[in-house]
């Protein structure tokens, strides 16, 4: 099994957090301020299609706003299988952080 | 309404959309979109329209740099594999790549030659820098009896028009007059241009050497071109010599003129001041009856030619009216309506004028039109040409548009890589047609008499002209091809069975039908035009033509000692007999009116007059009809005896014309004529034999007639030569052979013929092109049937036949049209000469069997490839 990417990743956990408000806007606005840095359009869009693609993420149509001139909303849903891969990679971060010695720094 | 304003305030930029709209490549282009302006909406209200605007901006320019990165990269890989595919492919089909760019670049060189030809029509008298001010001052005479549209004007009007109307800024006058120059043992007649100094400051004329505004300024200054100044001077220095002028005055040289440019409605090679044409009669110049200089003017620059057109209502009335008052009488106040002066734009000349007196015979736009359909005719048949080749190669390359589709390709894709491939084939051919025109440009020069260049042009404007064929000739013929091969299906085209069409496409029937109609009909008329060219050669012309010197003395030198100098000549054992006439064959003669004595005015004909010798018939070779030739026993045939044609004869009624008495009318002039002579050509078979009458006036004539033996010509030059120098007072032997003179008068036919010759070549060679795509294609598709055919037993002429037939209908009804519309072309042409061959059957015979024999040799290649090509090659199954 191959592992999902950081970026993929935090994609999706971001989907499976807005639920029913999961798209573009919000899923880019949610991931700059979790992580407080920039992200491009396409960096959203390209973790977004990869895992959709791998069948983590379902997509759907939603409603057309005048604010998006006139243009509809893609939502995103996880999906069991994303579910499955979001656990089962918290479970290998889980089993790399145990019996973790202290990190000492001497001071120099 | 002002919530939807509200609304379009936050929209986004449109352009930027656009941008997006482009670089995106995602399956849902429009979510994204979406996403991008709902924040764009959010941010224009909370932080303002310009901050959201600047954030939209800065995220497209984010984009651009990975999207193109991948582009080139992709881009430039592809490009190379997709180059590769098509030299391979060139290399494959070897005759079918050289023919298809050998079609192309051929058409591609005549629409570059015409293109250049039209370029160079168009720039006449451009080059001159206010070219947009200066205009003609033209005349047109609309008096009962005497109507006329003239480019000649007065030589005061110039000067009139700049005193009355402030419109106009300057003038220049122009009046041309052949003379004779002189220096040391240099002699030549030229063409010298009186004009103002003014000349300068209205066209463009750039002195090498001397002050435009001081080298006219004294009387006999004379300016000459540096080609001028090295037929007499050689290397030395020109200014401060002399020449002398019809050996009469010495024209000193103050400048030299650079030579004027071969695109202008004139050309002058030496000039001298206007005022000097008046030394001898200073008040001509202002005199308005002498109507021999063309005058020009500069218009300010905000003025308008119409409105000053307008205004000059009252200019010939106050001018023309005044200075002849007497003259006009009572018909005074209908001057202004019978003289008008007219403007015609300096840059229009070249193209739109055809006036009377016209320094140089000018071009016509329809010319122009012609010449500029004609090119893109020829290279939209080239292009489609191309296109049939092309697609008659499609069935070889539809595997391979079936793989690459299987393997992804997309359909844009297959289309970009096929247009790509025929712009590769449409670079080579352009390169071939720029090495063709450099080869074929010096001989078009010579045929066309310009002096074209391909380097003329500015560079920027040649890549742009060649830039634009190339687009234009990529896109036509590469644009269908491209469609077609890519709209493949690969699943059919793999299996092996999508031809199933078994029929030509008419479009392209008809283009080949039509490609050899044109060639038929160029080949005829080449055919009735040499035949014309042969018949004006053999036709008998009344006159013996051969061994016939003509020596023209322009200032009647030597006429007045014409007795001395023909005892002079007569000496030598080689010339036989010397007369003097006031004209030659191959001019036009001056003619008068003349009636039967006492009869009434409208029985009056007008008759060409021939002033001659007592032997110019006999020198001649004209035969007498009837009655005597002129004789010294008779004192009343000086001046008071005519010698008639028989078309005058003719004309007049008289069936014995002999002893008739005729009168000139409006002259006491009256006679008898003594004798009758046959119809002989004076002028070209253009024309009718006009009424004619020969009067013995030997002082006035102009030309010599020397009768040579038919030995060694040049001796006998050589002591007519000698002798003349001995009589003239310094004028130049002005000499031409009769039968050179006669030939140049069909200067206009020969050059058609060539011209012609060329054009049929072409036009066969394009049609040929046609006929083997056409060929090509058909063979291609009944490849599985001629297999079959063969396997049941054809034999291979039997196969050939076949295929053969196919075209040979084709071009056989391509004659079917080709002659009736040639041969009302033909007979309209045949119609400018009075005296014409008939059109022979055989003429259209024979272009028929050439074009179908061509057509055969060109479509035996693709017949016999075919028939001879192994069935079980063909109905192989994969």
């Amino acid at each position: 099994m191959k592992y999902l990417s950081r970026p993929e990743e935090l994609v999706l956990i971001t989907v499976w957090k807005l639920k029913d408000e999961a798209y573009g806007v919000k899923i880019r606005k949610y991931i700059q301020k979790m992580t407080g840095k920039y992200w491009s359009i396409g960096s959203i869009y390209v973790p977004l299609d990869r895992l959709e693609n791998k069948g983590y993420l379902d997509s759907y149509m939603g409603e057309a706003t005048a604010e998006r001139g006139g243009k509809s909303k893609r939502y995103y849903r996880i999906t069991q299988e994303g579910l499955a891969q979001l656990e089962a990679l918290q479970k290998v971060y889980d089993r790399f952080w145990q019996d973790l010695p202290d990190p000492s720094f001497k001071k120099s | 309404m002002a919530l939807q304003k509200q609304e379009k305030k936050f929209r986004s930029p449109v352009l930027g959309r656009f941008f997006l709209w482009i670089l995106l490549n995602h399956k849902h282009p429009q979510s994204i979109m979406g996403d991008l302006e709902e924040q764009f909406h959010e941010l224009a209200k909370h932080r303002g329209v310009l901050r959201a605007k600047l954030w939209y901006w800065l995220q497209i320019i984010s984009a651009v740099p990975p999207y193109t990165k991948n582009a080139i990269y992709w881009g430039i890989s592809m490009f190379f594999n997709n180059l590769k595919i098509v030299f391979r492919n060139i290399k494959k089909n070897k005759v079918y790549s050289f023919i298809n760019i050998a079609g192309l670049s051929v058409g591609i060189a005549c629409f570059i030659l015409i293109s250049l030809q039209v370029e160079d029509e168009l720039s006449y008298d451009q080059f001159h820098e206010k070219a947009d001010r200066i205009y003609r001052v033209v005349y047109e005479i609309n008096r009962p009896g005497s109507l006329s549209n003239t480019a000649m004007t007065p030589a005061p009007l110039g000067p009139a028009l700049l005193n009355d109307y402030p419109e106009v800024k300057n003038f220049t006058r122009l009046s041309f007059q052949d003379v004779f120059m002189l220096h040391g043992d240099k002699r030549f007649y030229e063409e010298l241009c009186y004009a103002d100094s003014r000349l300068f400051e209205v066209f463009t004329m750039p002195l090498v050497v001397g002050d435009p505004e001081t080298a006219l300024r004294d009387p006999y200054s004379l300016i000459l071109t540096q080609e001028m100044a090295r037929k007499y001077f050689g290397n030395q220095n020109p200014v401060g010599k002399t020449i002398s002028i019809n050996g009469q005055k010495d024209f000193q040289v103050t400048g030299i003129l650079e030579a004027i440019p071969q695109n202008s409605h004139f050309h002058i090679n030496c000039i001298a001041p206007f005022e000097t044409l008046f030394e001898k009669q200073k008040g001509m110049i202002h005199y308005w009856g002498n109507i021999n200089y063309y005058n020009y003017i500069l218009l300010a620059e905000d003025a308008d030619i119409k409105s000053l057109e307008d205004k000059m209502s009252q200019f010939s009335m106050k001018y023309i009216g005044g200075s002849f008052k007497e003259l006009f009488g009572d018909d005074l106040d209908r001057v202004p309506s019978w003289y008008q002066f007219h403007f015609q734009p300096l840059e229009s000349i070249h193209l739109h004028s055809h006036l009377s007196n016209e320094i140089e015979p000018n071009s016509d736009i329809s010319l122009v039109v012609v010449f500029t359909a004609a090119a893109l005719f020829i290279l939209v048949i080239a292009c489609i040409n191309f296109m049939n080749l092309s697609t008659a190669r499609s069935f070889t390359r539809a595997k391979e548009v079936g793989i690459r589709k299987v393997v992804g390709a997309k359909r844009n894709e297959l289309i970009k890589q096929f247009l790509g491939e025929s712009s590769v084939f449409v670079l080579i051919s352009l390169f071939l047609a720029l090495v063709l025109i450099f080869l074929f440009l010096p001989s078009f020069n010579a045929l066309s008499g310009k002096e074209l260049a391909l380097f003329d042009l500015s560079a920027g404007a040649m890549v742009g002209f060649l830039a634009g064929i190339f687009v234009l000739v990529g896109g036509i013929s590469g644009s269908y091809p491209a469609f077609l091969l890519s709209s493949f299906r690969p699943a059919a085209v793999l299996r092996g069975g999508v031809f199933a069409k078994n029929s030509t496409p008419l479009v392209r029937t008809f283009l080949v039908v039509f490609q050899f109609t044109i060639s038929i009909m160029l080949i005829i008329g080449t055919f009735i035009i040499h035949d014309q060219m042969i018949f004006i050669q053999n036709k008998k012309l009344g006159f013996d033509q051969q061994n016939l010197v003509v020596i023209k003395d322009p200032f009647r030198e030597v006429i007045p000692k014409y007795k001395a100098f023909k005892e002079e000549l007569l000496k030598h054992p080689n010339v036989e007999a010397v007369s003097v006439s006031s004209g030659v064959p191959g001019m036009e003669l001056s003619s008068t009116t003349v009636r039967p004595e006492g009869s009434e005015f409208k029985e009056a004909i007008s008759m060409d007059v021939l002033l001659v010798d007592y032997n110019f018939a006999e020198t001649m070779g004209i035969q007498m009809a009837e009655g005597r030739n002129f004789s010294r026993d008779f004192v009343s045939d000086r001046g008071r005896a005519f010698i008639i044609n028989h078309s005058a004869a003719h004309t007049l009624g008289w069936e014995f014309p002999v002893g008739k008495k005729l009168e000139i009318v409006g002259g006491s002039q009256k006679g008898e004529v003594i004798g009758m002579v046959h119809d002989f050509h004076f002028n070209s078979l253009h024309h009718m034999i006009a009424p004619m009458m020969m009067v013995l006036v030997p002082v006035r004539a102009k030309y010599f007639v020397v009768k040579t033996g038919p030995g060694s010509v040049t001796k006998a030059m050589e002591t007519i030569g000698q002798t003349w120098d001995r009589f003239a007072q310094g004028s130049p032997l002005d000499y031409s052979f009769m039968d050179n003179r006669l030939d140049s008068l069909y200067k206009s036919e020969h050059s058609l013929e060539k011209t012609l010759i060329y054009f049929s070549i072409l036009a066969l060679f394009i049609a040929c092109l046609g006929l083997f795509g056409l060929a090509s294609f058909a063979a291609e598709q009944r490849i599985k049937e001629i297999g079959i055919r063969k396997v049941l037993g054809a034999s291979i002429p039997n196969l050939m036949f076949l295929l053969f037939k196919d075209y040979a209908k084709w071009v056989l009804l391509a004659n079917i049209i080709a002659w009736p519309t040639a041969y009302l072309i033909m007979r309209k042409w045949l119609q400018n000469f009075a005296y014409r061959t008939d059109m022979e059957l055989w003429g259209f015979i024979l272009a028929g069997t050439l074009a179908l024999f061509i057509a055969t040799a060109t479509m035996s290649f693709q017949t016999v490839r075919a028939a001879l090509s192994n069935p079980a090659h063909n109905l192989r199954y994969e």
